[in-house]
C-alpha cells in the first residue's frame, strides 16, 4: 500500500512539472500561433479573390440562412472589401473527398463569377486525388458562374475531372458549386450588395 | 561502450528501420518524397535526443514500476514542446513537418531507445545514441523515400513548399503510381531490407 502511494507520488510529481513546462511553452507561444494563422488566412482569402484588399468575416451572420447540404461543407464566409466597397465574397468549403473533407476556399467576384479557388488541406490519395491541390486543377474552375451547374465532364458537366480521381474531382466540383450558392444567397439577404 | 560506438549503433548494426525493424509506421507512411523523408528524420531526431537526455537524467529517480508512463510523459510533452515552438516560430517548416510532428509520439523508436537505453547509460552516451538511431531512421527513410519518389513521379528532391520543382529524370506518364501507393512501400522496404541482409551477411 505504502508502495502504491510513493508511486503515485512521483508519476504525479513528473506529470506536474511536465504540465508546468507546457503551460509556460504554451504561453509564450500562443499570441505568435494565432498571429500566424490569421495571417495564413489573409493570404489565402488574397490568393482566391485579388481584387479585395482586406475581408470581413460574415460567417455568423450568414451561417443561420445555410440550408441542407450546404450548411455543413460552408465553414466561413468572408466579404472583400476595396476602398470601402464590396468586391466579392470568398468562400471557405469543405466537402467530403475520398480521404476526409478537402478544405478550400473559393473566390467570387461581385458579378458572381468564380475568380480563383486553392484547396488548403486535404487527404486524397498522393499522386491521384491529392492533385486537386496542384495550380492546373484548381485553375479549371476560374470563369464558373453562379446560377450554373459546376460538374465534371463525366456528369455531364464541362469540367475535366482528374484521371483515377472522380471522387477528389467531384468533392471539389461541389464546393465550387455550395460557395456560388452560397453567394447567391448572400445577394437575395442583402449581406452583399450588389 | 565508447560515445562514439553509441553513436554509430544507431547508422549501421541497429539501424532502426533496416535491422530493429521498429517505428516501420512513420517509415511507410510518409516516404513519398525525399523532402518528406528528411523532414519527418530531423523532426523524430530532434525528439529523439531530447527525450533520451531527459530519461537518462532521470533514471535514477524513475521507480523501475513506472517507468513507461514516466517515459510516455516525457515524450508527449517534448514533442507537444517542438509543435508549438515550431509553429510560433518557424510557421514555413512547420507547415512541411506539421502532419509529422503528432505522428513522433507513435513512433515506437522514441520508446524503444528511452527504455533499451537512455534508461539504464549516462547522459552523453544517452545524447550520441539519440543523435545515432535518429540519423539512422533519417537515412532510411531518406533512401526508401527517393526509390518511391523516383519510381513513382520521375522526378526527385521536389520541394513544392520551398518552391523547387525538382531534377526531372522521366516522363510521369511512364512512372507507376502504385511506388506512392501503400503496396510500393511495403514492396521497396522489403527488398531494401532484403538487400542489406545479403550484403552484410557475406561479411560476417
Amino acid at each position: 500500500m505504502r508502495d502504491v502511494i510513493r508511486l503515485g507520488v512521483i508519476l504525479l510529481l513528473i506529470c506536474g512539472v511536465a504540465a508546468a513546462v507546457l503551460a509556460y511553452v504554451n504561453d509564450i507561444t500562443e499570441d505568435r500561433i494565432a498571429a500566424q494563422k490569421a495571417l495564413e488566412e489573409e493570404h489565402a482569402l488574397q490568393s482566391v479573390l485579388a481584387s479585395a484588399k482586406d475581408f470581413r468575416d460574415e460567417t455568423g451572420k450568414m451561417k443561420s440562412y445555410l440550408t441542407g447540404p450546404d450548411s455543413s461543407i460552408v465553414r466561413g464566409i468572408y466579404v472583400g472589401y476595396s476602398g470601402g466597397k464590396p468586391v466579392g465574397v470568398a468562400v471557405r468549403v469543405a466537402p467530403a473527398g475520398y480521404g476526409g473533407p478537402i478544405e478550400s476556399i473559393v473566390g467570387i467576384s461581385s458579378d458572381g463569377v468564380v475568380q480563383g479557388v486553392t484547396v488548403i488541406s486535404q487527404q486524397e490519395t498522393p499522386g491521384l486525388g491529392a492533385n486537386v491541390a496542384s495550380p492546373d486543377f484548381e485553375g479549371r474552375f476560374k470563369g464558373k458562374v453562379a446560377g450554373s451547374p459546376v460538374k465534371l465532364t463525366k456528369d455531364g458537366g464541362d469540367i475535366q475531372g482528374l484521371t483515377g480521381a472522380t471522387i477528389s474531382s467531384r468533392a471539389v466540383a461541389k464546393g465550387v458549386e455550395a460557395a456560388l450558392r452560397t453567394f447567391q444567397l448572400m445577394l437575395s439577404k442583402g449581406v452583399l450588395a450588389k | 561502450m565508447s560515445v562514439f560506438s553509441d553513436f554509430k549503433n544507431g547508422l549501421g548494426n541497429e539501424n532502426p528501420t533496416f535491422r530493429l525493424l521498429i517505428g516501420m509506421c512513420p517509415v511507410l507512411a510518409t516516404s513519398l518524397a525525399v523532402t518528406n523523408g528528411i523532414g519527418m528524420g530531423i523532426a523524430a531526431t530532434f525528439v529523439l535526443v531530447g527525450s533520451n537526455v531527459i530519461v537518462s537524467l532521470l533514471r535514477s529517480f524513475i521507480p523501475p514500476k513506472i517507468r513507461i508512463p514516466c517515459f510516455v510523459v516525457v515524450i508527449a510533452s517534448f514533442v507537444t514542446i517542438v509543435d508549438l515552438v515550431m509553429a510560433a516560430f518557424t510557421p514555413g517548416l512547420h507547415k512541411v513537418l506539421g502532419i509529422f510532428i503528432p505522428l513522433i509520439v507513435v513512433n515506437c523508436i522514441i520508446l524503444a531507445r528511452a527504455e533499451a537505453f537512455a534508461s539504464k547509460n549516462p547522459v552523453v552516451n544517452s545524447l550520441a545514441d539519440g543523435l545515432g538511431m535518429g540519423l539512422g531512421f533519417t537515412l532510411a527513410l531518406t533512401l526508401l523515400s527517393a526509390i518511391r519518389e523516383l519510381l513513382g513521379t520521375g522526378t526527385i528532391l521536389a520541394a513544392p513548399d520551398f518552391g523547387f520543382p525538382g531534377i526531372h529524370i522521366f516522363n510521369k506518364d511512364f512512372a507507376p503510381v502504385m511506388m506512392l501507393l501503400p503496396p510500393g512501400a511495403f514492396i521497396t522496404l522489403g527488398l531494401l531490407i532484403g538487400l542489406i541482409n545479403t550484403l552484410t551477411r557475406r561479411k560476417a
